[in-house]
C-alpha cells in the first residue's frame, strides 16, 4: 500500500500543476464569485419635463431615494431616454408635480417591481398631501414619522423557541459549494489513476508482485483521499485564516465533514470507474455528470428552492448536499456532534455502497 | 485531412455509449432545472405556495369587554365610551390581521390554517409549514389601547420561523408590506385634524417603447446557458481523447507521414464542430418537444438559432484545436484535464453559464462580451427578445474571429517532431 501511494506521491512530485491548478482555482473562484456577487442597487434615471423641471426633480429625488434597492438619479431627459432604448437602464421615470410616468424598455418583471415602488412613494406623498390640507405638507410628514416611530402594528420575527433566527448566508453556502465541488474534480482525476495504471500495465506488473489486492487499492484510494483531502483543508484555511472569511467557531468540525465527503467522494469516483474502460472514457462522463450535482444539490440557490421530490431524492444520491447541510449547520447554527451525525453517516452510507459496487464491477471486468 | 476526419469519427463511434451520455447529458440537466424551476417563478404567485399557521392566543370579544371596562374606570360619558367602543370594533386589530389572510387573492398561495401552538411548531419541525404567526394573547387590548388611548404598548405579532428560507422571506416581506400600510393610516388619522383636502392619487403609466419585446423565460435562459456549457466540455472531451492515440503511439506514426499540423488538427476541428454541431440542436429540439420551452416560433426563428448554433460550433471547435495541441505537449494527461476544466470552468462563469451576471460590476459584464459563451448566450437572448430586428452581424463576426483565432493558436502549439 505505502510503496503505491510513494509511487502515486512521485508523480504529482514531478508534475504537481493538476493540484495546484484545481486549489488555486478553487480559491479565485470561490473569491470572485462570492465577493462580486453582491447585490448592488439599481440606478434608474429620473427627470421632469415641466417647466419648473429643477423643483420637481429636487422635490421627488430625496423621497425616492429612502430605501436600499434603487438608486434614483436626476439626469437629462435625452440621455435618460437614450439608457432605457440601449438597455442600459430597465426604466426612467419622467416625474411631475405630483404624478410620473414610466418609460420602459419592455414589459419585464424587473419594470414592475420599480413601479409598484414608485406608485407607493406617490401614493404616500399624495395621502400626505391631502391629511395636511392647506397646511405645510413636510409638517404632516415630520408628525406622521413621529407618530410611525412607534408604530402600533409591528412584527417580530423569532425562531419557534422564541430566539433569534440567524440570517442565512448565500456567500459561505457558495463558497462551501465550490470548494467541495472543484475538489471532486480533483478526486476523480486522483482516482481515475487506477484505470490509467491498467491501461499502461502496471496494474497487471502490481498483481504480480507480492503487492495484495487490497493493498493496490487501499494505495490508490488512500492517495486520492489525502489529495482531495488536502487540496479542502489548504482552501477552506485560506478563507479561514488569511481572508478572515467567518467559517463558524469550530473548524475541527468542518475538517471532519469534509474528510466524511471526501471519503464518499473517492468512492463515488470509484463507482464511475467501474463502469468505464479507459482513462479517457472516464474524463468524459465524468465532468459530464458531476456540473449536475451541485445544480440539483441546490448550492447555487438560496434553501427551499429546490424543493421537488424527486430531484431532493436524486440529489440525496449524491455526497455533496448532505456535506453542505452539515457545513452550512455548524458554520451558522453552531450544530453540536449529535445534529451532524445524520448527515455524516448518510455520506458514509453513500461511500461504503458505491465502494462496494465499484470495486466488484472493476474485478468483474478483469476477469 | 478527410482520412483524419473518418479516423476522429470513427473513434467517436467506437466510443459512442460515452459520446451519447456526454450528449445526453444537457438535456437531462435541462428537464432537472425546468422541474426544479416549475415552482417558483415570481409573476406566477399561483404557483407559490407558502403554508403558514396562525396562532390566536387573542380572545377578541374578551378583549373589547375589558377595554370597555378600562373606558368605564376613566369616568367618560356613556355616549362617549359608546362611541369610542363602535371605533374599537372598526378598528378590530386582529380582525384586520385574520382578514388580511383570508383574502382570497392571497390565499390563493399563501395558506393560513388556525391551529394550536403545539400543533404548528409540531408542524413547522417536521417541515409542513414554513412558519408560525402568531397574535399574543393581549394584543387587541394593547392595540386598542395604544391606538386610541396613546398608551404605548410593545405587543407585536410573532413571526416564527425555524430558518430564513426564499418562502419565509416573501411571507415576512408581505405581512410587513400590510403592516406598514396600516400604520401608515393610522399615523395620517392620528395626524389629520379634519382639515384635510381631496385625496388627489396619482395616475402613473407606463410608456413602454417597443411592446413587441418579450420576456426571456428562466428555462429559456438555462437552455442556453447549460447547452453552450456542455458544448464547452465538448472541446475539452474531443481534445483529451487524443491522450489515446499518444498513449498508443498512433500519434507518432502520425507524425512520421509527415501530415501537417493543419490537417491534423482539422480532423479534430471538423469532428468538434459536428459533434457540439448536433448536441446543441439536440438540445434545442429535444427541450423544445419536450419541455414546450419555445413556444409558437416559426421557421424563422429555427432558422436563426440553427445560424446561432452554427457560429458557436466553430468557436468550440476551435477551442478543441488548443486543447488538442496542449494535450499533445502535455506529459500528464490528468493536468491536461485538470487545466482544461479550469479554462472551461472560468470561460463558462464569466459567459454567464452558471448564473446570470446582471448584477455583476460592469467590467466583468463588458470581459463577457468577449468569451465565447458571453457572445453567444448574449446573441440568443437578443434574438429571443426582438426577433429578426436585431443585427448579427457583430456577434458572428466576433465567433468567427475567435474560431480563427483559437485555430491558428492550436496550430501554434502543435509539438514539432521529435521526442517531447
Amino acid at each position: 500500500m505505502f510503496p503505491l501511494m510513494k509511487a502515486q506521491f512521485k508523480k504529482d512530485i514531478r508534475s504537481p500543476w493538476l493540484v495546484i491548478l484545481l486549489t488555486i482555482g478553487s480559491i479565485l473562484f470561490t473569491f470572485i464569485f462570492t465577493d462580486l456577487h453582491e447585490q448592488t442597487e439599481t440606478t434608474v434615471p429620473i427627470f421632469s419635463s415641466e417647466p419648473n423641471s429643477r423643483e420637481v426633480e429636487e422635490k421627488w429625488e430625496p423621497l425616492l431615494n429612502a430605501n436600499q434597492d434603487y438608486d434614483f438619479v436626476i439626469t437629462d431627459e435625452l440621455e435618460a431616454q437614450t439608457d432605457v432604448e440601449d438597455g442600459k437602464s430597465e426604466a426612467a421615470i419622467r416625474l411631475s408635480e405630483s404624478d410620473y410616468q414610466i418609460i420602459a424598455a419592455s414589459n419585464t418583471q424587473a419594470v414592475q417591481l420599480v413601479e409598484d415602488y414608485v406608485h407607493s412613494v406617490f401614493t404616500k406623498e399624495a395621502q400626505l398631501q391631502a391629511a395636511s390640507g392647506t397646511g405645510n405638507v413636510d409638517t404632516t410628514r415630520e408628525k406622521v414619522n413621529g407618530y410611525l416611530e412607534e408604530a402600533p402594528f409591528q412584527m417580530q420575527t423569532e425562531s419557534i423557541e422564541g430566539g433569534e433566527v440567524p440570517e442565512y448566508n448565500m456567500q459561505l453556502q457558495l463558497l462551501f459549494g465550490f470548494t467541495l465541488f472543484l475538489a471532486m474534480f480533483t478526486i476523480g482525476f486522483k482516482v481515475n489513476a487506477v484505470t490509467s495504471d491498467k491501461v499502461s500495465g502496471v496494474w497487471d506488473r502490481m498483481i504480480l508482485s507480492p503487492v495484495s489486492k487490497t493493498g493496490m487499492y487501499a494505495g490508490h484510494l488512500f492517495y486520492s483521499f489525502m489529495i482531495g483531502f488536502m487540496q479542502i483543508v489548504i482552501v477552506l484555511a485560506i478563507f479561514n485564516y488569511v481572508m478572515d472569511y467567518d467559517l463558524g467557531h469550530n473548524f475541527g468540525m468542518i475538517l471532519t465533514v469534509a474528510a466524511v465527503f471526501t471519503l464518499s467522494m473517492v468512492s463515488l469516483a470509484m463507482l464511475f470507474t467501474g463502469f468505464i474502460k479507459t482513462p479517457e472514457q472516464f474524463n468524459m462522463i465524468f465532468p459530464s455528470v458531476m456540473p449536475i450535482v451541485p445544480v440539483i444539490s441546490g448550492v447555487y440557490m438560496p434553501p427551499g428552492l429546490i424543493s421537488h421530490p424527486v430531484l431532493s431524492f436524486v440529489a440525496d444520491l449524491f455526497p455533496l448536499v448532505h456535506a453542505i447541510e452539515a457545513l452550512m449547520d455548524i458554520a451558522i447554527f453552531d450544530a453540536g456532534w449529535l445534529e451532524i451525525t445524520m448527515p455524516l453517516v448518510l455520506m458514509l452510507l453513500i461511500g461504503v455502497i458505491c465502494m462496494g459496487v465499484g470495486v466488484n464491477l472493476i474485478e468483474r471486468r478483469t476477469k | 485531412m478527410i482520412s483524419f476526419l473518418k479516423k476522429d469519427l470513427l473513434v467517436f463511434w467506437r466510443d459512442r455509449k460515452e459520446v451519447l451520455i456526454s450528449i445526453l447529458a444537457p438535456i437531462l440537466i435541462l428537464i432537472v432545472l425546468n422541474v426544479a424551476f416549475s415552482g417558483i417563478s415570481i409573476d406566477d404567485t399561483d404557483e407559490l405556495d407558502v403554508r403558514a399557521g396562525l396562532v390566536l392566543e387573542d380572545d377578541e370579544a374578551a378583549a373589547f369587554k375589558q377595554f370597555e371596562e378600562t373606558l368605564r374606570e376613566m369616568n367618560l360619558a356613556e355616549m362617549e365610551i359608546n362611541a369610542m367602543m363602535d371605533q374599537a370594533k372598526t378598528l378590530s386589530p386582529s380582525g384586520v390581521m385574520v382578514s388580511f389572510f383570508e383574502d382570497p387573492e392571497l390565499s390563493s398561495w399563501i395558506h393560513t390554517i388556525e391551529m394550536s401552538e403545539e400543533e404548528a411548531k409540531k408542524q413547522v419541525e417536521n417541515g409542513e409549514l414554513e412558519a408560525i404567526i402568531k397574535i399574543p394573547a393581549g394584543f387587541t387590548h394593547d392595540m386598542l389601547s395604544q391606538v386610541m388611548l396613546g398608551q404605548p404598548a410593545d405587543t407585536a405579532i410573532r413571526f416564527q420561523i425555524a430558518e430564513h428560507s426564499f418562502e419565509t422571506d416573501i411571507l415576512a416581506s408581505v405581512i410587513d408590506h400590510y403592516i406598514e400600510t396600516l400604520n401608515f393610516q393610522l399615523a395620517l388619522d392620528a395626524v389629520t385634524k379634519d382639515e384635510g383636502t381631496e385625496l388627489v392619487l396619482p395616475q402613473g403609466g407606463r410608456d413602454v417603447i417597443s411592446e413587441n419585446i418579450v420576456e426571456i423565460e428562466l428555462a429559456q435562459y438555462y437552455t442556453i446557458a447549460m447547452s453552450s456549457l456542455f458544448a464547452l466540455f465538448i472541446a475539452a472531451t474531443v481534445a483529451v481523447k487524443t491522450a489515446t492515440e499518444k498513449r498508443e503511439r498512433v500519434f507518432n506514426r502520425i507524425l512520421l507521414t509527415n501530415s501537417s499540423p493543419f490537417s491534423y488538427l482539422m480532423g479534430k476541428v471538423i469532428s468538434t464542430f459536428l459533434l457540439a454541431w448536433i448536441q446543441l440542436m439536440l438540445v434545442f429540439i429535444a427541450t423544445d418537444l419536450m419541455l414546450g420551452i419555445f413556444p409558437e416560433k416559426l421557421s424563422e426563428f429555427w432558422l436563426g438559432i440553427i445560424v446561432i448554433v452554427t457560429f458557436f460550433s466553430l468557436t468550440i471547435a476551435g477551442l478543441s484545436a488548443i486543447f488538442t495541441s496542449l494535450t499533445l505537449r502535455m506529459s500528464n494527461i490528468n493536468t491536461a484535464n485538470g487545466l482544461f476544466t479550469m479554462v472551461v470552468m472560468v470561460l463558462a462563469a464569466l459567459g454567464g453559464n452558471f448564473f446570470s451576471l446582471e448584477q455583476f460590476p460592469n467590467w466583468v459584464q463588458e470581459l463577457s462580451q468577449w468569451t465565447p459563451t458571453g457572445v453567444a448566450i448574449d446573441l440568443f437572448t437578443e434574438f429571443l427578445q426582438n426577433g429578426n430586428a436585431i443585427s448579427f452581424a457583430v456577434p458572428l463576426v466576433k465567433q468567427f474571429v475567435f474560431f480563427c483565432g483559437f485555430f491558428a493558436l492550436g496550430i501554434l502549439l502543435f509539438p514539432e517532431r521529435g521526442r517531447s
